[in-house]
């Protein structure tokens, strides 16, 4: 299980993580030597100086993992309790991992700027003076960015009531820098990955970057909550969302990534944490608090069961194999409409035939959480077993063309994107 | 970007970002934003004070205080209209506020629009039981960010904006640059791309974000937040004329806006003249279509008036309606098209003393609470010219009436004495959540004295007191009607009290 996965590759990082401990209080000995006077000791080599960047890496990684595990248990919480307060586990849990990435991410600056300078100069980019890695300035800024967004939540809840829906303006400023906070880890562990394969290691760090790049999937795939439900996956908003979202993820990892299945990978990465948050959440008890109350929940309300995104990320990547001989723009114009279309008619039809699934009483159980499982207190388990939104929002000739156009939008941008993520270094 | 280059831009985002917060004027609501009850919950005396929330969904404040014994526990259950009992969750316990012995404290989560009723019950060693205060769930106004927030927001947001400007530069420049590359013009040049193409980011992140809340914005003010129902108050041209009152909004029809008679009547309709002291008329129009009524116009003098409307519909909810009105000079004296109407043309206003005809006079005092958060009881008593208590028959089934209006119309409460709590919505509420008998229960527990015998009703007017708990929405001046029947003859008594 990929969780697992994260279990063990952080494991693995312990000794690398004392061994930075160790580095640390060796830089302060050192600096203590300076202002004294003395003689410091001689300056480390510049891989004594990054060998513990992977353990911090993982650890933002991790951060990212904390808030997207966070935010759905946030949802969780909405949709059974109904009422919360800023203090709740959930949100100590998104603002614990946004800010132990910031920190960390800072202290990456801090060590790139001043403490390591040199050994860092050829892994970092400048930015008003100051260095650090790429992925450390986009997680800094996710998590300012998080910040930011309290006090103006606060006060959008006091003018227009709490919110009812997942995005309102400061939840997006929010998702903004939560999506900052995962891309930048996803970008260090890219970059560090990328340095090892020009190095001669191809395969070495492509686990943390795969884990990362799950991850930022899964917290992606949040925003679309609330036009993924079930019951909504034979409606053209549906369809036409997916487009825009999915193909992107799938085309840039099997593109950048040079282990093989690397969307097959990201895509049973993000099943897994969402799959994590299926089987756990309703282990545990909780009841409404607020009226009115149509449905009496007794235990937390799971997230829907995922999409079976390994599907079409199976088939891009096997495109993506077969178009590996070929590169510059005879690639492009292959692999973008190719990837659009094999993703269109392979998700379509497998989350169609799935959703109907999902919502009948077959899936009323612990492991799928299907038929109103997923409900909140305030929806009615009557409308359970039915589909929504047929009538206004059909799935017709016109709008699969519009989701052909939007996907091979959504996969020229993965495409382009992929291209970058290869060349990252720093 | 060089730093002069980046000030026009700065300013610019500035300005975008400060327009669409800066201070927007929000729909006022005349309406008292308390629910006060004064009664008993049960075997315990209590006065419970609502504090509305004014955003949909929003906290709703409840204070308990109990004005004798104490309870052992006091809990609050929110019921929506129509998910009822069936649909509310566990009651919330309400806790002793710091420092005191008698005042409870709790809240409670509206989370949809429309007709709620909070069922206060006690429990101790005397018994226990509940009371139900019905409660509006309405979106009267939207809040202005503060001036300081504004401030600190636009700044972080600012901060935010050039960061990602800086970071596409510095990405675009360097991030794919291998080790010891040499610093060459086209790596600056690729920097400028990447910032160009991070302020076109960070440009449409301003433009869709002010979109999106412009759109969030009307979406509110035309979905969510409280709209009074269209209506029409006009002179009839009618012998003798009349005063008319039709409601002409299409959410009028709808079952569940049916209007429901309150202590009798389905529509208190309340005239103020613009003149100091004011001019005041108590009617009730009489229906002569499902969705009009009218009223002969009493004696007041001629002039601009303001009209407030107190309905009560179906589901539970209630309304105040505002309008304007001129009144001709010169209007016939006719019969008023309802016994139970009443006016007062005009008087001397004293502030504690009013005169009201035949030598009697209406005294008023303004008890206050235990703490300014708790109000105050306007207490009223009638005497004859010797100084006597004078007899208060029921008026509209309670012992007394009142009205308390900001001088500038502002603010507008008709109250009885258990309260400003609608009696016909606590009814309707207690109806449909409670066992058989909940309604009559409640009617009796607001003080309608129809339920009781006419000699204990007549008894409970002996002393010829009347009490109504208010508290004041707003510091500043506010005139004050109390009308109470004696002698069979409706009496008004006006008095002018500054908050």
């Amino acid at each position: 299980m990929p969780g697992g996965e994260l279990w063990v590759a952080l494991v693995a990082l312990v000794p690398d993580i004392w061994g930075c401990v160790q580095n640390t209080s060796a830089i302060a000995s050192s600096l203590d030597s300076l202002s004294s006077g003395q003689t410091p000791r001689a300056a480390e080599s510049p891989a004594d100086a990054l060998r513990w960047l992977k353990p911090v890496t993982a650890l933002i990684v991790l951060g990212g993992a904390l808030i997207t595990f966070g935010i759905i248990w946030d949802i969780s919480w909405h949709a059974t309790i109904g009422r919360d307060t800023f203090w709740t586990a959930a949100h100590i849990m998104i603002y614990a991992g946004g800010a132990t990435a910031g920190c960390l991410a800072g202290w990456l600056a801090i060590c790139a700027t001043f403490l390591h300078r040199e050994s860092f100069r050829h892994i970092s980019v400048q930015l008003w003076g100051a260095r650090a890695p790429m992925g450390a300035w986009v997680t800094i800024w996710g998590a300012a960015a998080m910040l930011t967004s309290a006090p103006l939540d606060d006060w959008w809840h006091n003018a227009y009531g709490l919110d009812v829906k997942i995005l309102s303006p400061p939840h997006a400023l929010l998702a903004a820098g939560m999506y900052g906070v995962v891309t930048g880890g996803y970008l260090l562990a890219s970059a560090r990955r990328n340095r090892l394969a020009a190095a001669g290691a191809s395969s070495e760090g492509s686990t943390l970057a795969v884990l990362a790049n799950g991850i930022q999937l899964a917290l992606s795939s949040i925003l679309l909550t609330e036009l993924s439900f079930p019951n909504f996956q034979h409606s053209s908003t549906f369809v036409l969302a997916s487009a825009a979202m999915y193909p992107g993820f799938l085309v840039a990892a099997a593109r950048h990534s040079p282990c093989k299945w690397a969307a097959t990978k990201m895509s049973l990465v993000y099943m897994g944490v969402i799959c994590v948050m299926v089987w756990i959440l309703p282990l545990f008890p909780g009841e409404p608090k607020l009226a009115p109350i149509y449905n009496p929940r007794t235990t937390m309300a799971p997230p829907a069961f995922p999409h079976l995104m390994f599907i079409p990320a199976l088939a891009i990547d096997l495109l993506f194999l077969a178009l590996r001989n070929r590169s510059g723009w005879k690639s492009a114009v292959v692999a973008i409409p190719m990837a659009a279309v094999l993703f269109l008619a392979l998700f379509v039809t497998v989350q169609w035939h799935f959703s109907a699934f999902l919502i009948s009483p077959a899936a009323d159980n612990h492991f799928f959480a299907g038929h109103g499982r997923f409900f909140s207190y305030m929806g009615d388990l009557s409308n359970a077993g039915r589909f929504f939104r047929l009538q206004d929002r059909a799935i017709t000739p016109e709008v699969i063309g519009w989701a052909c156009l939007i996907a091979g939008a959504s996969a020229a941008v993965g495409y382009a994107t992929g291209g970058s993520l290869r060349r990252i270094l720093r | 970007m060089s730093p002069a280059s980046f000030r026009p831009a700065f300013w610019m985002a500035v300005m975008l970002f400060s327009l669409p917060w800066l201070p927007v004027e929000s729909r006022a609501h005349v309406g008292s934003p308390h629910i006060i009850f004064e009664g008993r919950a049960g075997d315990y005396p209590v006065r419970v004070i609502i504090r509305q929330p004014e955003v949909v969904p929003g906290l709703a404040e409840i204070h308990v205080r109990a004005l004798g014994a104490v309870p052992e526990r006091v809990t609050a259950l929110p019921m929506h209209s129509v998910a009822g009992r069936k649909g509310a969750p566990r009651p919330d316990v309400a806790t002793l506020v710091e420092g005191e012995t008698h005042l409870f404290q709790a809240q409670l989560w509206f989370m949809t629009r429309g007709a709620y009723g909070v069922e206060v019950t006690t429990e101790g060693p005397l018994g226990g039981g509940s009371v139900m205060v019905p409660v509006n769930s309405m979106a009267y106004g939207r809040k202005e960010m503060p001036l300081w927030l504004l401030t600190i927001t636009l700044s972080l947001l600012t901060l935010l904006g050039l960061g990602v400007v800086g970071i596409t530069r510095a990405g675009f420049r360097e991030a794919s640059l291998p080790p010891d590359a040499p610093a060459t013009p086209s790596l600056q040049r690729r920097g400028l791309i990447g910032a160009s193409l991070g302020a076109v980011l960070v440009a449409g992140a301003i433009y869709g974000g002010n979109l999106w809340r412009e759109v969030e914005d009307n979406q509110h003010k035309s979905r969510v937040l409280y709209r009074p129902f269209a209506h029409e108050v006009a002179l009839a041209e009618s012998d003798p004329p009349e005063l008319t009152f039709k409601l002409t909004d299409s959410r009028a029809s709808a079952r569940h806006n049916t209007l429901l008679p309150d202590h009798g009547k389905l529509v208190h309709l309340f005239l103020v003249s613009d003149t100091s002291p004011p001019a005041f008329a108590h009617l009730h129009p009489k229906g002569f279509d499902r969705l009009a009524f009218k009223s002969t116009i009493p004696p007041l003098p001629g002039g601009n008036y303001r009209v407030f409307t107190d309905l009560v519909h179906e589901g539970g909810a209630t309304q105040l309606l505002t309008n304007r009105l001129v009144l001709p000079s010169d209007v016939p004296v006719s019969p008023p098209s309802d016994p139970e109407d009443s006016w007062l043309a005009s008087r001397p206003v004293g502030e504690r003393t009013s005169e009201l005809g035949e030598g009697m006079t209406m005294q008023l005092e303004v008890v206050p609470g235990a703490s300014v958060s708790e109000g105050v009881s306007l207490r009223a008593s009638v005497r004859n010219p010797e100084g006597g208590a004078v007899t208060l028959e029921p008026y509209l089934r309670m012992l007394g009436h009142a009205v308390v209006m900001k001088e500038d119309g502002g603010r507008f409460a008709h109250l009885h004495p258990a309260g400003t709590l609608n009696m016909a919505a606590a009814r309707r509420m207690a109806d449909r959540s409670g066992p058989p008998g909940a309604a009559e229960a409640s009617d009796a527990v607001c003080g309608d004295l129809s339920v009781l015998p006419p000699e204990q009703a007549l008894a409970m007017g002996r002393e010829g007191v009347v009490s109504f708990p208010f508290v004041f929405p707003e510091m500043g001046n506010y005139w004050i009607w109390v009308q109470v029947r004696v002698k069979g003859v409706i009496r008004t008594g006006l008095f002018r009290h500054k908050a």
